[in-house]
């Protein structure tokens, strides 16, 4: 479709583009905006631009931020030996949100995935092992060595074959390697969880 | 229509909106077939362990007039997440599906090929697949689909007189062709070795031992054949090459 559409067939097409988005629902939000206000289609237009312009990866943990280095990895509070890495933005905002962990992430943006043919070199993955190598080569001065990496990766094959990769890379370079662990959730019932689960969770028992 | 309790193996989870799953499932007496799980994504207690490979009960419905069934609850009775011994096991467990997933046809039942890939993907908690049992598995599949190459008669003239100096193996002719029949150009070189490898292989014959040319032969023999049915390349062989790409620069 060139650009010489009319105003709406193209908004439809480019709404389309989106993932989840099909044609009907794209329809359906073209015509909500040319119902609304036209602060609606203002505010929604700027935020696009905004996020493009503004926003980029933290050179250092590779979340998304208008800075650099983000709040996370500038907060000094934060403990710089104890680092999580996780799969997504939105997996840190859920380990970050419970306030249990402060120290700091890494983001990989997404995680090994066979059926996707996505490989250690999709991911950030180097810049994963280079900020463990600057930070022990910087460890001499005042800066602190990573002391742990832990894993916080979704428990399915695709997190299971990131974890394994990287706690096989990672090992020789110093840190502790960890994993979160899986098993029963808090508040739930034994009679409901499934066997998987409950092997796993027996697996990693602990002492009380 | 009634929900019907099925064994079955996930092929594919993909996310849909907020909360579903469109999931892809093998059954042994539905074949393969798609169905949306609503809440899939919040709800662990009716889809407990359903990840990609996992084996379990699966409670479907048919929705009538749709091609996408209703997957009501699935409760995975192994699960290869955290018992992959190594990133080759996921890699191997991911190759195993995507074979199974786009050669077979849609609802057309195959109990044998559930048996296969069950025991394959249990097989897989003990470490990757040796070579052998992965030919014996591709072999064994396109057998099961009425697509196994031709390895003991020529392809092209049913001549048994095999293991010439010319024989090839021309996966648009349907396997192995003699001297006679092959040509230069034709298929892929497949020395008498890399022949009895691969009847071995699909036999499941572990006794005799194959010199690393034939087993490579045999390989490319069989990729080339899968390739040819599939008509493109699969995304769990360019994994299987990134890793080892990443890991030969390490």
């Amino acid at each position: 479709m060139g650009t010489g559409a009319d105003p709406i067939t193209r908004l439809i097409h480019e709404l389309g583009k989106l993932p989840g988005i099909g044609e009907r629902t794209a329809t359906r939000l073209a015509f909500h905006v040319m119902r609304a206000p036209e602060s609606l289609a203002q505010g929604l237009a700027q935020a696009l631009l905004d996020v493009k312009a503004k926003v980029r990866l933290c050179s250092s943990c590779m979340n998304l931020t208008e800075d650099d280095p983000c709040a996370l990895c500038a907060d000094a509070r934060r403990d710089p030996g104890l680092l999580c890495v996780v799969a997504t933005p939105a997996d840190l905002l859920a380990v970050d949100r419970g306030g249990a962990f402060r120290g700091r992430y890494h983001v990989l943006h997404g995680v090994l995935s066979p059926l996707e043919g996505i490989g250690p070199d999709d991911l950030r993955i180097g810049d994963l092992v280079r900020r463990l190598r600057d930070a022990e080569a910087a460890s001499g001065g005042t800066a602190q060595p990573i002391r742990e990496v832990i894993l916080a990766l979704s428990p399915n094959v695709e997190g299971e074959a990131t974890a394994l990769y990287l706690a096989r890379l990672l090992r020789p370079l110093g840190p502790r390697v960890t994993r979160i662990a899986s098993g029963v959730p808090i508040g739930g019932e034994l009679e409901y969880v499934d066997q998987v689960t409950i092997a796993r969770a027996l697996e990693a028992r602990r002492e009380v | 229509m009634v929900a019907e309790r099925t064994r079955a193996i996930v092929l594919r989870v993909v996310h849909f909106g907020e909360a579903d799953c469109v999931v892809t499932l093998l059954s042994p007496g539905r074949g393969k077939l798609a169905g949306v799980a609503r809440g899939a994504r919040v709800s662990r207690k009716r889809f407990a362990g359903m990840g990609l490979g996992a084996v379990g009960d699966a409670q479907v419905k048919e929705r009538r007039g749709q091609e996408l069934w209703s997957l009501e609850s699935f409760e995975a009775t192994r699960s290869l997440a955290g018992a992959a011994a190594d990133v080759a096991a996921a890699a191997h467990c991911g190759y195993l599906i995507e074979l199974a997933r786009e050669l077979l046809p849609a609802h057309e039942p195959e109990p044998g090929v559930f048996a296969l890939l069950e025991t394959a993907l249990a097989a897989l908690e003990d470490g990757p697949l040796p070579v052998l049992s992965l030919r014996r598995f591709e072999l064994t599949l396109l057998g099961f689909l009425g697509m196994a190459p031709a390895l003991e008669r020529c392809a092209g003239c049913g001549s048994e007189w095999l293991d010439g100096p010319a024989q090839r193996f021309d996966a648009a002719r349907g396997g192995v062709v003699c001297g006679q029949c092959g040509g230069a150009a034709m298929g892929l070189p497949l020395p008498p070795e890399a022949r009895r490898y691969l009847v071995a292989a699909r036999g499941g014959e572990r006794g005799e031992q194959f010199e690393r040319a034939a087993i490579e032969a045999g390989r490319d023999a069989v990729l080339s054949a899968l390739h040819a049915h599939l008509g493109r390349p699969l995304k769990s062989l360019e994994f299987i090459a990134k890793v080892g790409r990443a890991r030969q620069a390490e």
